[in-house]
């Protein structure tokens, strides 16, 4: 059975330390995403939207609260399990796409399943790829001989390698033009109807309007936590 | 699209988490790390160029340190059940320690009485001073082998010549050298013989002991050389020697010349050791290059080191594929050396040898292998610390990095 929270942080602080001073990115955030939810965090540079971001994803580590992702208190471990957790519950999309140079598409899809363990990657890869709905034929191509879009839908499809809760997008739509933002909110909105949990980073209000729930954050704290009612009913339906 | 996520639900449930780094994930790294080491060719290959040479200096010199060995054991093996017996009370042996010492020496052994003599010769063809044996006619064979002519006669002016003596000085069998007031014909040449503890005769002269006495008026002899019938016997005849002669005085030393090879043996592995180590120096600088493009490596791969941290590679991960790049480098390089490694030995060898056959030796051979691993060893401990310093990198900061 599954958790009714995917996330949820309780009093949650964290503390830079910075030459002699020290800078407080997040200053006792206390929130919760349901499991399905659709949630955009917005708010200017430095007011610790990444730095959530990073303490959800098991990057990071609070200074002090719990952090809880799919019902396990992560706050407190290790680097080896955090990294487990990486792998099998949260899937990650960055705003340079960040695949592997070296690799093919299919390559960079199936190496998440690699570091599982997981014998049927090929396969799975494939699939992964015509569901991120690129050509199968892209998939022998390296990173750089794909579009900006193309390499994002590859991202995501590594995100899913491993069928993870989470998806974490940070500004995924920021170095795309409006109209390959727009698909791939649409792939990431249609994941969430999957039953994903997805969470985006971003500056841009119309990438926003696609989510259920807009925190707005502020010099570490949320400021605003607004969730769309009429997303709300369809989603309870 | 996205139907996949729900159907494949099933089957990463059920998929192993046991290891840390599974089998097919070894041959991504593998794959990952030639395809990094492709990346950047020349700097590879110079890495690559650094083993190869440590490599074929560790094994070349020491082929070289080994088969110096070889020729020295090979050289001296025919003398090793010789015992040589030098006067110690007296600056002669006289008769009566020679009966004595073959009484000692039993009937098993050869005793031969030399007088050694350096003369000078002032001839047509040689102007110096020579070396001269004087040895009982029956012994000479015993010591010597005649290349070309015949043994000279008892009490006859005649003599054998050493191989270089001959050729240094253009003499030929039947030629005759004036030594001191004699007049002596040389009636045959020497067989080439090395240096030897026991005689010299290459640069030599050898007469007859009566012909010796007669020209140089010594009657006593300057040492002995007991050849024993077997290696086995040497100890034991020379415990026999020194309890009868130096019971009461000590009136001979006994020098066993097994026991000086031993210790000639020890002087040349450690010049082995010493080649050794200055083929180690250019494998250490060859470790210091793998070092040097795998740190290079680590710091421009930072983002993505990152980025693989980030979606779930192990720290042990990140670090097995900087290893694998070092152990190919390693690989390669050896593996190419190690080939070399016949050819720099041949051309040290006919160099410095002139005998190129010590190159097949077991105990060279052992070399090349020992350059090999060494050379793959370097590569790996050269290669642990970048490996290790990425594994070690924040995956945040390492998504950071530009």
């Amino acid at each position: 059975m599954r958790n009714k929270y995917a996330v949820r942080l309780d009093n949650v602080t964290k503390i830079y330390r910075m030459g002699r001073g020290s800078v407080k990115a997040l200053d006792s955030v206390s929130l919760s995403f349901l499991t399905g939810d659709f949630v955009s965090i917005m708010g200017p540079s430095g007011s610790g939207k990444s730095t959530l971001l990073n303490i959800i994803g098991c990057l990071d580590i609070p200074t002090s609260g719990e952090v809880y992702i799919a019902g396990e208190n992560v706050s407190k471990l290790g680097e080896k399990e955090r990294t487990k957790i990486r792998r099998d519950k949260i899937g990650f999309v960055f705003q340079h796409f960040n695949l592997i140079p070296t690799l093919t598409a299919l390559e960079n899809i199936a190496f998440p399943m690699l570091l599982r363990g997981e014998h049927r990657y090929e396969e799975r890869s494939r699939e992964l790829l015509r569901a991120v709905g690129l050509d199968e034929e892209l998939g022998e191509h390296k990173p750089a001989e794909l579009s900006g879009g193309e390499q994002q839908r590859v991202a995501i499809a590594r995100a899913l390698a491993n069928d993870p809760e989470i998806i974490l997008a940070d500004e995924p739509t920021g170095n795309l033009d409006t109209k390959t933002s727009m698909e791939i909110m649409e792939l990431l909105a249609a994941l969430n109807r999957r039953g994903k949990t997805v969470v985006v980073v971003t500056h841009d209000p119309l990438v926003a309007e696609f989510t259920k729930r807009t925190l707005r954050m502020l010099d570490g704290r949320i400021l605003t936590d607004i969730t769309d009612i009429t997303d709300r009913i369809t989603a309870a339906r | 699209m996205a139907e996949s996520s729900q159907t494949s639900r099933t089957s990463q449930t059920e998929s192993p988490q046991h290891a840390d780094i599974c089998v097919e994930m070894r041959a991504v790294f593998l794959r990952f790390a030639i395809r990094n080491l492709a990346r950047h060719k020349l700097r590879s290959s110079l890495a690559v160029v650094g083993i190869v040479i440590g490599v074929l200096a560790i094994s070349s010199l020491g082929i070289f340190g080994n088969s110096i060995k070889l020729s020295f054991s090979e050289a001296f093996s025919a003398v090793g059940n010789e015992l040589v017996i030098y006067p110690r009370s007296e600056s002669m042996i006289s008769e009566k320690i020679l009966r004595e010492v073959e009484r000692a020496a039993g009937a098993g052994s050869d005793v031969i009485p030399l007088r050694q003599k350096y003369v000078r010769i002032n001839d047509v063809r040689i102007n110096g001073r020579v070396a001269f044996y004087g040895l009982r006619c029956e012994d000479i064979p015993l010591l010597v082998d005649i290349e070309r002519g015949r043994a000279p006669k008892r009490s006859a002016s005649e003599c054998l010549i050493g191989a270089k003596l001959a050729s240094d000085h253009d003499m030929k069998v039947g030629n005759r050298m004036h030594a001191e007031t004699y007049e002596l014909r040389i009636t045959g040449i020497l067989k080439e013989r090395g240096i030897g503890f026991d005689i010299n005769p290459d640069e030599a002269v050898i007469i007859d002991m009566k012909t010796f006495e007669r020209m140089f008026n010594i009657s006593k002899y300057n040492y002995l050389i007991v050849r024993v019938d077997s290696i086995e016997n040497v100890e034991k005849v020379k415990e026999s020697i020194e309890k009868r002669l130096n019971k009461r005085e000590e009136k001979v030393s006994v020098l066993d010349l097994r026991r000086l090879m031993e210790t000639f043996e020890e002087a040349f592995a450690k010049i082995s050791v010493f080649l050794l180590g200055i083929g180690a120096i250019s494998l250490v600088v060859a470790g210091v290059s793998i070092l040097n493009v795998m740190t290079m490596s680590v710091v421009e791969r930072t983002k993505e080191i990152g980025i693989m941290r980030a979606i779930g590679t192990s720290r042990i991960g990140v670090m097995c594929m900087f290893l694998y790049e070092s152990l190919l480098l390693g690989l390669a390089g050896s593996a190419i050396g190690g080939v070399l490694s016949f050819g720099g030995g041949f051309l040290i060898l006919s160099f410095w040898m002139q005998k190129t056959s010590y190159l097949l030796a077991p105990s060279s051979i052992l070399c090349i292998i020992f350059g090999i691993s060494f050379g793959i060893a370097t590569s790996v401990l050269s290669g642990l610390y970048p490996a290790w310093r990425a594994s070690m990198l924040s995956p945040i900061d390492a998504l950071k990095y530009e």
